[in-house]
């Protein structure tokens, strides 16, 4: 490892030339865009001439730069024309000089180049094959970007499903059919002799039994040989491992997105400062197309702007209403009431059913359906319901909107929740029969009829009991007896094909998911439809506006639509499991509900007046997706691995547990050797250590991302992570570095994360005693410029410091802690002091660092330069209205001579107070942003990054182990890294 | 007299990712612009291959435009241009056809329209968003957004139906609270 980093230190040292050489190439930079400026093409000639260096490097570098145009020139604020001159003419620089360093890097950059147009064709190409994307423009056109939202998830629910779909249909359902045992070759495939004169009926099919029933849709149809076919596919294991993949998938990519889209909006976390400047210049949606929509916006701005008003005058006079909280609570007592009334509701129709299958030969269409139609009402009724309980409330209307989608998740979740315990609890009791089918039928018999008279020679204390409880009913046995047999018969029956509760549970996810769907698009038609023909129609011969009034048109709500998206996922997620087919019928559903709600919405509603900011890039549907995932986990995992599976169906049977199949698998189909490897493994001495390293880097992720987004202020920090904030770790290195050669023993950076290396590089070359002082007087003056978010980080940094320093005996470093602490007070106090932090700000403790040492001085007038140039592509049509910017002027001027010929302490200082003053100059004249300057910085950086992570990761096998080699390896290391720069 | 310099506007870029999302985008599947500038480059004026995007881009610009003379030389009117639907309704569209127009009389070049098409495109960089969007909200040209402007905006947005009193008010909590910032 130390090889490693020495080469790469050497490699950075020539780095390190090649910045002295900048000065040069900067000349040719600012000239070359003096002639975007100017558009004079003499200029660019000459500066060919200047260019025309022997030295690679500088050729190098010079190509860099134009690179540097070339990628930043998208983000630069200029007329098209002067943007299209740049370009050529970088494009051609590079050109001229590219091919001079070697012939391979012209063909690379020719490769390149061909790839990229290659890139492009299939970006085009694919753009024309995105389902519906000119549906949902026409729709956005329409009624501007927050509905359009609805079906941009939609759609990607979609490509989730069309996964899905695959897998299970390419690793489960496709290998049953091709190589599974026919239809009607075993019990579990055949349908019941009873049964099979019903088993074409439209009730039966429309119920899901029959021929459906004993289909690749159910779980009790897969056989459970372990190899099919002459291949040898293990068909339960597949299908063990695609039920959990589904879960995996959904998992992962909702993150992923999230993860996306979290980097996008970023401006949200400070929504609540700009309410007002939110409300003005954002509220038009520039999307909108249509007059109509133009003016129902304008009414909504005008509605978000008076009640910003009124709250912001609310606000002031802070008045507290006894009767609006004793509403409130009355609300809040009525929702929770409605609540626990569906709940009940549910599991009392599931209860009812099951009653009802026990005891009743037939049953009707009804009976069959009530309890998916049950659940659809109450999705569909108890939303309204909330809505008119929330105009009790009074509050703000995006508090309730919150509160409303709050309690319709909470709703829809305990809908679905209700429903699976009461089918849990089915399954329960059919387990239960099967234990005692095991143990004699008589019992059996006992459970299911407990009426029936034979059992009384079997067991007499029940008989007892009964006398005593059924004693009343004696004198009307006949009607009675007969209907126990039928009922007997009929359990019979059940027994052999209903103890597949797996199917049970599937047939119910997937008759639920059937009624909801005609839910839906009857009251798409009902509600949506029909209302709107109504009203358009009958509007002119009524006694009140119709459109304006009470029914008016129906309003296209976002927030519940997508919320039941999202709970018609969680149905999918819920049973895909016991029904693979699900997710295949999902995506049907899907794609109609697309081309359904697309229409509707473009012909009989019209948008939502309440503005629910939901842009493509919030994170709002998704967590509650997420949240529904992991929710809809939940009980299929508990089924999983909570009861056994039905002995007679389905690729498990047989096992005490479905996911023995994997241990199962193990033991026969792997070697020895690796069975006791994993015995070893999955004992908790290795589980546990590898949970904990799990959590780690996640708990460092999620805090460092804590801080980048404290200081980050738009969405180009992401691109530079490290460099945002280099000002609390950086300072931190500091100390331990220069003390290391004084106490003569290896001062490791413990867990520094930044920007480390790079301090040796630049710092080495200062003789010892002026380092010291630098060293003191940089931290004073970066406290100055840190933002909060530094001093956020700094107590871990420093945890981390003393446990390392409790280790060895070294008085030097106590010093140097104390000397941190007071840093600390004075950095607190410092972070308090109003500063205006331009987003250039955060990159200059960057460039003064670099600038710290002789040899990257050149640097500084370098940046100067740039910052000059910065100051005037900003603004290229308009004066330069800021002193600011000719402050920087003078500084580079003033600088360059200073810098050149340093050395002493005094012109040392001088420096120092100038930089200063230019820092702060310089945030206050750049305020456009400053791509180029960031990027042409982080080259250097970026080199030594790689450095970095190498002492990152030394380190912490450093302070894993904390063994004496180790650190010695580690000192060796910096020695070696210090010898190669010198 | 309390402003809103282009260097204070840091409030801007918390939502020019939202705002300017691509205008340029109406029930024309085309049309859905892709920014990526560099597809021009050997662009139209070369000949050589002309990216789809852009390609789409000149034939709504030809579109736009009555009598097609030269496309090099051709130029359209700021009425021409707020014929797109979605500028059509913005209440922002003439000072929009301004900042995008390089010319005084308020014509449209190919590079322009381009320009302008671009700027509202879906790829198009914060900075460019918020520099253009500044300077559509800057409605004086003074370079600074101030009372006056935030006036006008409010008065734009609510088609006028907003009263004195409460555009006062409002002028002064954004002024304040775009001063709080800091």
């Amino acid at each position: 490892m130390s090889e490693a980093a020495g080469n790469k230190s050497s490699r950075a040292s020539q780095r390190l030339r090649n910045i002295r050489k900048n000065s040069i190439s900067r000349r040719i930079y600012s000239a070359a865009y003096e002639e975007h400026e100017n558009s004079n093409s003499e200029d660019d000639e000459q500066d060919d001439e200047k260019a025309d260096c022997k030295d690679p490097e500088e050729i190098f570098q010079n190509i860099q730069i134009q690179k540097e145009i070339i990628s930043n020139i998208r983000c630069r604020p200029w007329p098209m024309r002067q943007k299209l001159k740049a370009l050529r003419q970088a494009k051609e620089i590079v050109l001229k000089y590219e091919g001079r360093l070697t012939r391979t890097r012209g063909y690379q950059a020719a490769g390149a180049e061909m790839w990229k147009k290659f890139g492009r064709l299939v970006c085009n190409i694919t753009v024309l094959f995105i389902p519906w994307e000119m549906r949902i423009k026409k729709i956005e056109s329409h009624f501007g970007s927050g509905v359009a939202s609805y079906f941009i998830f939609l759609r990607w629910m979609f490509g989730i499903n069309i996964v899905l779909t695959i897998m299970t249909g390419a690793f489960v359902i496709l290998p049953e059919l091709l190589a599974g045992t026919p239809f009607g070759s075993v019990p579990s495939k055949t349908i019941p002799a009873g049964h099979v004169a019903s088993a074409q009926d439209l009730d039966t099919i429309w119920s899901l039994g029959g021929y459906l029933q004993y289909s690749v849709m159910f779980y009790g149809y897969y056989g459970n040989e372990r190899k099919i076919g002459r291949a040898g596919y293990r068909l339960p294991l597949a299908y063990f491992m695609v039920g959990m993949a589904v879960f995996a998938y959904s998992f992962i990519i909702l993150l992923r997105k999230m993860a996306k889209n979290s980097r996008l909006s970023m401006a949200s976390a400070s929504d609540e400062n700009y309410t007002f400047c939110w409300k003005i210049f954002c509220a038009w949606d520039y999307l909108i197309g249509n007059p109509e929509a133009a003016e129902s916006k304008t009414a909504a701005v005008i509605n978000s702007i008076r009640e910003a008003i009124l709250e912001e005058q609310v606000k002031k006079k802070d008045r507290s209403l006894p009767v609006i909280i004793s509403l409130r609570i009355l609300a809040n007592i009525l929702v929770l009431l409605s609540l626990a009334g569906s709940i009940y509701i549910i599991y009392f129709v599931v209860d009812r059913s099951q009653e009802l299958e026990r005891t009743k030969a037939e049953l009707s269409l009804w009976e069959k359906n009530e309890v998916s139609v049950v659940v659809s009402l109450i999705t569909m009724i108890a939303p309204s319901v909330f809505e008119l309980v929330a105009q009790l409330e009074m509050l703000h209307p995006r508090t309730t909107l919150r509160f409303q989608l709050a309690r319709v998740l909470v709703l829809y979740l305990g809908n679905l929740y209700s429903l699976i315990i009461a089918l849990l609890d089915k399954v329960n009791s059919m387990s239960m029969t099967d234990n005692s089918n095991d143990t004699g039928t008589a019992f059996l018999a006992t459970r299911a009829l407990p009426e029936e008279e034979s059992l009384s020679t079997i067991v007499p204390e029940i008989r007892l009991r009964q006398n005593s409880s059924f004693g009343s009913e004696d004198n009307k046995t006949k009607p009675l007896i007969k209907y126990n047999r039928t009922a007997l018969f009929d359990y019979n029956i059940l027994s052999q094909q209903d103890q597949c509760w797996e199917t049970y549970v599937g047939q119910e996810m997937l008759k639920l998911s059937i009624i909801d769907m005609l839910f839906t698009v009857g009251s798409i038609l009902l509600i949506d439809f029909i209302r709107g023909l109504f009203v358009r129609f009958l509007s002119d011969c009524w006694c009140w506006d119709l459109e304006s009034k009470f029914p008016e048109y129906g309003e296209f709500k976002i927030a519940e639509n997508v919320l039941h998206l999202i709970y018609n996922q969680g149905m999918i997620w819920m049973g895909a499991f016991f029904s693979p087919c699900l997710p295949a019928f999902n995506v049907l559903k899907l794609i109609g509900l697309m081309y359904l709600r697309s229409w509707a919405v473009l012909t009989c509603n019209v948008p939502h007046q309440q503005v629910f900011r939901a842009s493509r890039s919030n994170n709002f549907y998704l967590a509650m997706t997420l949240f529904m995932l992991f929710l809809c986990m939940l009980p299929t995992v508990f089924a999983i691995a909570r009861y056994r599976p039905s002995p007679s169906c389905g690729p498990f049977s047989g096992q005490d547990k479905i996911y023995d199949i994997i241990s199962e698998t193990i033991v026969n189909d792997f070697p020895a050797w690796f069975n006791t490897m994993m015995s070893y493994v999955t004992s908790p001495v290795v589980a546990l250590p590898a949970l904990l390293l799990l959590l780690n880097p996640g708990g460092l992720q999620g805090a460092a991302s804590g801080h980048h987004r404290g200081k980050a202020s738009s969405s180009r920090a992401n691109k530079l992570p490290e460099d945002v904030h280099p000002d609390g770790p950086f300072r931190k290195c500091v100390r331990p570095l220069h003390y290391s050669p004084a106490a003569g023993a290896p001062q490791m950076i413990l867990g520094r994360r930044v920007h480390t290396a790079r301090y040796i590089l630049v710092n080495e070359r200062e003789p010892r005693k002026r380092l010291i002082r630098s060293v003191t007087r940089i931290p004073r003056h970066y406290k100055a410029d840190e933002t909060r978010g530094a001093v956020e980080l700094l107590p871990r940094n420093l945890k981390r410091y003393a446990v390392h320093a409790g280790h060895r005996t070294n008085p030097q470093l106590h010093v140097s802690e104390e000397e941190e602490d007071e840093d600390d007070l004075e950095q607190v106090t410092f972070s308090r002091s109003p500063r205006p932090h331009s987003l250039s700000d955060l990159h200059q403790p960057t460039r003064f660092y670099i600038g710290d040492s002789k040899d990257s001085r050149i640097l500084i007038g370098k940046d100067v330069a740039q910052m000059q140039y910065e100051d005037e592509d900003s603004e290229p049509q308009r004066e330069r209205a800021d002193p600011g910017s000719s402050h920087a002027q003078w500084n580079s001027k003033g600088l360059a001579p200073t810098q050149q010929g340093a050395g002493a302490h005094v012109k040392w200082k001088t420096k120092h107070k100038a930089e200063q003053s230019l820092t702060e100059s310089d945030s206050a004249s750049i305020a456009s942003s400053s791509d180029q300057q960031n990027s042409s910085t982080d080259q250097y950086i970026q080199v030594i990054h790689t450095k970095d992570k190498c002492l990152k990761t030394s380190n912490e096998n450093l302070s894993r182990s904390k063994s004496r080699v180790s650190i010695e390896l580690n000192a060796a290391e910096v020695n070696e890294l210090v010898c190669s720069n010198v | 007299m309390k402003l809103i310099s282009k260097k204070k506007c840091k409030f801007l870029s918390t939502y020019a990712q939202s705002v300017f999302r691509y205008l340029a985008n109406s029930s024309d599947p085309g049309w859905k612009q892709t920014q990526d500038f560099r597809r021009l480059d050997p662009g139209p004026h070369h000949g050589a291959v002309v990216s789809q995007q852009s390609y789409r881009v000149h034939q709504k610009f030809l579109q736009l435009a009555d009598e097609v003379i030269d496309y090099k030389t051709q130029h359209i009117t700021s009425e021409q241009v707020s014929s797109i639907p979605a500028i059509k309704v913005n209440p922002f569209k003439d000072q929009i056809c301004k900042v995008f127009s390089r010319n005084e009389q308020g014509l449209f070049s190919f590079e322009d329209f381009l320009e302008m098409i671009s700027t509202f495109s879906e790829n198009a960089s914060l900075a460019v968003k918020i520099d253009y969007a500044f300077r559509i909200y800057d409605l004086n040209g003074n370079n600074y957004i101030d009372q006056e402007d935030i006036r006008h905006i409010i008065f734009r947005l609510t088609n006028g139906s907003m009263d004195e009193a409460d555009i006062s008010t409002l002028t002064h909590y954004i002024l304040y609270n775009s001063f709080l910032s800091e």
